[in-house]
């Protein structure tokens, strides 16, 4: 069975491997040119390539889209299951072994993507954006939950290839459940803001490397006003920080302490997990059990 | 492999697709060692007892017994063979490859007798599936069924879509491999004239019910087609079990189960054997009227 998953999907090894392999070149040979640079000609140099850099959360669709949606839809849409499933080797084995070879090779490549980007990251250190706790991009293409976010994505491409039974339908059902997970995880209800509460301070500016989340005024009396402050209503934009300023109010920042990286990525890391088992266990107990 | 055992064995057995049964209240029972011939028209639900019996389905009632155990069991998955009716395989494998596949999925692989029989039959073992012809495919398809030495091979129209020589030449091989092996076989078709000269055991099915399950040899001795003046059909028909009847003004055609021996006629009948064809397409024509031959019942 070993062999047979790699004999069937060698193709995806290997451009996975020449993909990451090519990314990390780009990343090294960009990261290797910020040296010694400092400042604006640093932040500008971080920017040359963010636009590019910025795609990184739909990249584990490659996981899911190559790896994920054939996995099944291949077989049943070319009636080789029936093939495969009529040898010796039972189907619940069959499911386990491709699942668990092919999830596990998933995993390590956006591990590997995760670190190559990490260690991209320190050579702008002191870059906005170039956080990759604070950044959201940043955030989700390192540390653990790189890997899971592969694996969640392959997870969405199995059960849509198992569902649809065709390639190319789960191709589409793929992508469009992949983007509107992450959408509806970070933008609508921008989840990873409840992974903890956030730490209060009354500061000129957040301490570094924080994960700023929300900021407000408080009035000289102590009490927090939401939206603008009232003896500034008048204010017009140029002059209003310095009318807050005079009115004695003090900005106040709420964030996430640089050192909960790890535990923000661990939760990530669970949550995607326990979305993959959800959404592709059904699946996979229907083939392993009930015969299609 | 003991005669008189069972390899197949289906007692109520249903299957249903959304609302249609496929295939309802079906029962038969094949002893080992036969060459059986799984004969109906299109969409009587063939494929569906067939996938029944590899395991590829679960039955919705009912069960199938396979060798002794239940059908899709690890324990049937090494000894039941099946060849798809689209003939499956890997089509980016190489022929090496489909070998390695078999070997490496199955513990009873026969990797000598599978290059052996690739190596007469002219099939390159370094060409890609996709590149060989149809009947190529069909060749490498069955040489891996073959090779995983199974105790029942059971092939879905193993014929269909090959032209007449690959016809040939695929029957022809698989008998070779019934003869060395005495492995049971159960093949599909709806062509009853593929399967004359090489299966021992029918059974008929028809809108998703077994009409006949028997011995062929038992099964010819035991019909007549009986010829004569319509007036005295009706009083012959009373008296034997009547499978099809046809009737013009003047004569009637009876093919009519006897059992043993010949019926007591009217000296203005005439009477005959029939044929497997005959036979089948007789049962075919009256879904209702045909029952479950019995003695074959019995018999396994």
């Amino acid at each position: 069975m070993v062999w047979l998953t790699w004999r069937q999907h060698r193709a995806q090894v290997l451009v996975t491997a020449g993909f990451l392999v090519l990314v990390g070149v780009l990343l090294l040979v960009h990261g290797l040119g910020a040296d010694g640079l400092t400042g604006d000609a640093l932040t500008a140099r971080f920017q040359s390539i963010y636009t590019y850099v910025s795609w990184l959360p739909a990249v584990p669709l490659v996981a899911g889209l190559f790896w994920g949606a054939p996995l099944l839809a291949r077989e049943l849409e070319r009636g080789t299951h029936r093939l495969a499933w009529t040898q010796s080797v039972t189907r619940r084995r069959w499911l386990a072994t491709k699942l668990g070879l092919l999830g596990l090779a998933v995993t390590v490549a956006g591990l590997l993507l995760g670190v190559m980007v990490s260690a991209w990251l320190t050579a702008f250190d002191g870059v906005r954006s170039a956080d990759r706790f604070s950044d959201p991009v940043m955030f989700g293409a390192t540390g653990v939950a790189g890997g899971v976010w592969w694996l969640f994505a392959f997870a969405i491409g199995t059960a849509a290839g198992g569902l649809t039974r065709r390639t190319l339908p789960a191709f589409a059902v793929t992508i469009a459940v992949f983007l509107t997970a992450m959408f509806a995880m970070f933008a609508v209800f921008q989840v990873r803001d409840l992974y903890a509460e956030p730490e209060r301070m009354l500061a000129e500016g957040p301490p570094a490397d924080a994960f700023v989340t929300d900021s407000a005024f408080v009035s000289p009396a102590g009490v927090e006003v939401s939206g603008d402050v009232p003896e500034c209503a008048t204010a017009g934009r140029d002059t209003y920080l310095d009318c807050v300023d005079e009115a004695g109010y003090r900005s106040v920042l709420y964030y996430q302490p640089a050192d909960r990286y790890w535990r923000f990525q661990w939760t990530e890391a669970g949550l995607l997990a326990v979305v993959s088992v959800l959404l592709a266990g059904p699946v996979a107990y229907r083939v392993a059990r009930r015969p299609v | 492999m003991t005669a008189g055992t069972t390899a197949l064995a289906a007692t109520g057995l249903g299957k249903k697709y959304r609302r249609t049964w496929a295939l309802k209240d079906c029962s038969l029972s094949v002893p080992e060692g036969r060459v059986v011939a799984l004969v109906g028209p299109n969409g009587a639900g063939k494929t569906t007892l067939l996938h029944l019996v590899v395991g590829l389905l679960a039955p919705d009632q009912g069960d199938v017994t396979v060798l002794g155990s239940s059908a899709g069991t690890t324990r049937t998955l090494s000894r039941v063979a099946f060849l798809a009716q689209d003939k499956p395989l890997y089509d980016g494998f190489s022929v090496a490859d489909m070998l390695r596949f078999g070997a490496r999925t199955n513990p009873g692989w026969d990797q000598d007798m599978a290059v052996r029989r690739l190596a007469s039959l002219d099939i390159p073992l370094d060409r890609r599936v996709g590149k060989l012809s149809g009947g190529q495919q069909a060749q490498v398809a069955l040489t891996v069924a073959l090779a995983k030495r199974p105790e029942l091979l059971v092939l879905d129209e193993p014929l269909a879509n090959l032209d007449p020589l690959a016809r040939h030449e695929v029957m022809r091989g698989l008998m070779a491999a019934v003869a060395e092996s005495g492995m049971t076989v159960v093949l599909s078709s709806h062509v009853v004239s593929d399967l004359v000269d090489t299966c021992d055991w029918l059974v008929v099915l028809n809108g998703g019910r077994v009409q006949v399950s028997g011995d062929i040899e038992d099964l010819l001795a035991g019909h007549r087609l009986l010829t004569g003046p319509a007036e005295l059909a009706d009083g012959v028909a009373g008296r034997l079990a009547v499978v099809d009847d046809d009737r013009t003004d003047r004569q009637a055609t009876l093919l009519v189960r006897t059992g043993e021996g010949r019926p007591p006629l009217d000296p203005r009948w005439t009477d005959r054997g029939v044929n497997l064809e005959e036979l089948v397409l007789a049962y075919l024509r009256r879904p209702d009227s045909a029952a479950l031959p019995k003695p074959a019942l019995a018999r396994a």
